[in-house]
């Protein structure tokens, strides 16, 4: 059976370690101590991590088995390639149970939904030859989200800038990096660069940063500093936990109970379904009935004085003529 | 001398018939599942750091509570009590070592309501054919990414070497356990849960603990 099942992993391994089997993009395990580790896929190739890094060949040329791991050191994260270590071990290795799960996402990060208040910062300039900044200043209010935001589940920093040119990626678990290249490449004339720090589930920070180059210049730099606060958070996000049914999400797989056992809760005789004394007729209500005569304070106003408007004489109401019953209309009924 | 063989023949009938904590957890007279439910998603309300405490050894004080719960399901979610065991561990950074405080934890969760037969079923060592199917099911699955895909599979052959599902006798309605994880699985009537150990320890003696924190579950939920 083990000679079996040896034989079997072998072979498989053979087979996935085939290049038509090779992993195009590299796990990221965040690792805590104490917590052990999360892992998720990385939205970018091992090529792609190279050209975002700036790094040649540092991640296309690692071990497909190796994993990218960013150990969370103070307030701060230490990037490391492990290449020994299971995803099991790691997590051990860190504290944890054991017990991994790859995800599309860290499913550590996630902001609240809700209403969220974004203030955008006063910009910084360096060698701008025109003021630039209060143009940039008042285009963002359009750009970035705000106001009631439901992030996507699990969390996408693309919520925050939507636009298919820009090029995200992860620089640590909570910090992510927006690169727009407005006419492409490094030799781009214009470029925007926008960092994000998820500080924590109600607060996220944010930094533009516009570079415009202009030949025999000096680059003009334009930093724009954002924060997004989470003001008030939906409701059902604060009662999570408090489910009535904690098996609710798996109830597919619960067998159905037969009618005859579905409650030993003994039904409460109608006599006994309340304590509460009922209200004597009597003593309803102590609030003592206005009577008839005392019902209003408002003087009646006598006959006399109601009113100073002339009775229009009858003989003067009219002067239109009664048009004669024989002119009255020729128009034919529609049937 | 007669009656002094009898005596050690009786001491020893004795001996063999009183399982001890460590290996046995049976499920009290009265126990119910109704606290372990009510605290589904609120294990510490459970087992107190405490209780972890004398478990384990270590100081109340020491240990930190930590919720791994990615899926917002308690199928999935663990409780771990952490702390930090005096060994330094080290990892390398840019060709320099890094030294960190090696950490132990001792968790519970993964509830699961089940009937026996599908605990067995859960927990039950897997066939060669069994375990090729599941990992041909996974790459060939078109709602998975192709990349989780083959990292999983590949995972799933790794550890198929080594993955082992043993049947522990006397310890709730049944129970397995599993190595190389050090977890114990139990299932008490029709609730499952899983007991994980990541102690400085062999792995008897983390079965032993796995088992006294069952044995301390059960006693607590029995009114």
């Amino acid at each position: 059976m083990k000679l079996s099942i040896k034989l079997l992993t072998i072979f498989l391994l053979f087979i996935l370690s085939n290049d038509a089997f090779a992993q195009q993009k590299p796990i990221i395990a965040t690792c805590e101590t104490g917590q052990g580790c999360s892992f998720q896929l990385s939205n970018v190739t091992y090529e792609e991590m190279d050209i975002v890094e700036g790094t040649s060949g540092k991640y296309k040329n690692m071990p497909k088995d190796a994993m990218i791991v960013h150990a969370k050191n103070g307030n701060g994260w230490d990037t490391y390639i492990e290449e020994k270590m299971s995803r099991s071990e790691l997590d051990k290795f860190f504290g944890g149970d054991g017990y991994t799960m790859i995800y599309l996402f860290d499913p550590k990060m996630q902001p609240l939904d809700g209403q969220w208040k974004i203030d955008i910062g006063t910009p910084s300039t360096t060698s701008c030859y025109a003021d630039i900044s209060s143009t940039i200043h008042n285009g963002l209010a359009g750009l970035s989200a705000g106001g009631l935001i439901t992030f996507p589940k699990p969390f996408n920093v693309k919520v925050l800038m939507n636009h298919h040119l820009i090029k995200w990626r992860m620089i640590s678990p909570n910090q992510y990096q927006g690169v727009l290249d407005f006419a492409g490449g490094p030799t781009s004339p214009m470029k925007l660069v926008y960092d994000v720090t998820i500080v924590n589930e109600k607060k996220i920070v944010g930094l533009y940063t516009f570079t415009i180059k202009v030949p025999t210049k000096d680059p003009c730099i334009s930093k724009i500093p954002i924060t997004f606060i989470c003001v008030k958070p939906n409701e059902d996000q604060k009662n999570k936990g408090n489910e009535i049914d904690p098996f609710a999400k798996r109830k597919t797989n619960v067998e159905r109970i037969p009618e005859e056992k579905r409650t030993n809760i003994e039904r409460i005789p109608e006599e006994k379904k309340t304590n509460v004394e009922r209200i004597p007729e009597e003593k309803r209500t102590n609030i003592e009935r206005i009577p008839n005569e005392k019902r209003t304070n408002v003087e009646r106003i006598p006959e006399e004085k109601r009113t100073n408007i002339e009775r229009i004489p009858n003989e003067k109401k009219t002067k239109v003529e009664r048009i004669p019953e024989e002119k009255r209309t020729k128009v034919e009924r529609i049937q | 001398m007669k009656k002094l063989i009898f005596i050690i023949a009786f001491g020893c009938a004795l001996l063999s018939c009183t399982q001890s904590s460590d290996t046995a957890a049976e499920i009290p007279t009265g126990f119910k599942t109704d606290k372990i439910v009510a605290n589904a998603t609120n294990l510490s309300a459970l087992v107190s750091k405490n209780e972890i405490a004398d478990l384990v050894g270590v100081n109340a004080n020491e240990i930190k509570l930590y919720q791994k719960n990615f899926d917002d399901d308690i199928a999935t979610a663990m409780l771990l009590f952490t702390w930090q065991n005096g060994n330094n561990v080290s990892v390398k950074i840019n060709g320099q070592e890094r030294k960190l405080n090696g950490s132990s934890s001792i968790g519970i969760g993964r509830l699961m309501k089940l009937s026996k037969a599908e605990f067995d079923e859960m927990y039950r060592a897997k066939t060669k054919e069994e375990i090729g199917k599941e990992i041909n099911q996974m790459v060939q699955d078109k709602d998975v990414d192709t990349d989780i895909a083959i990292y999983e599979a590949k995972e799933l052959a790794k550890k198929a070497k080594s993955l082992s599902f043993t049947k522990l006798e006397n310890v709730g309605t049944a129970a397995y356990w599993e190595t190389p994880l050090n977890v114990l699985h139990v299932l008490a009537n029709d609730i499952a849960f899983s007991i994980s150990t990541n102690l400085q320890e062999d792995e008897t003696a983390s079965k032993q603990k796995a088992i006294a924190l069952a044995n301390l579950i059960f006693k607590k939920s029995t009114p």
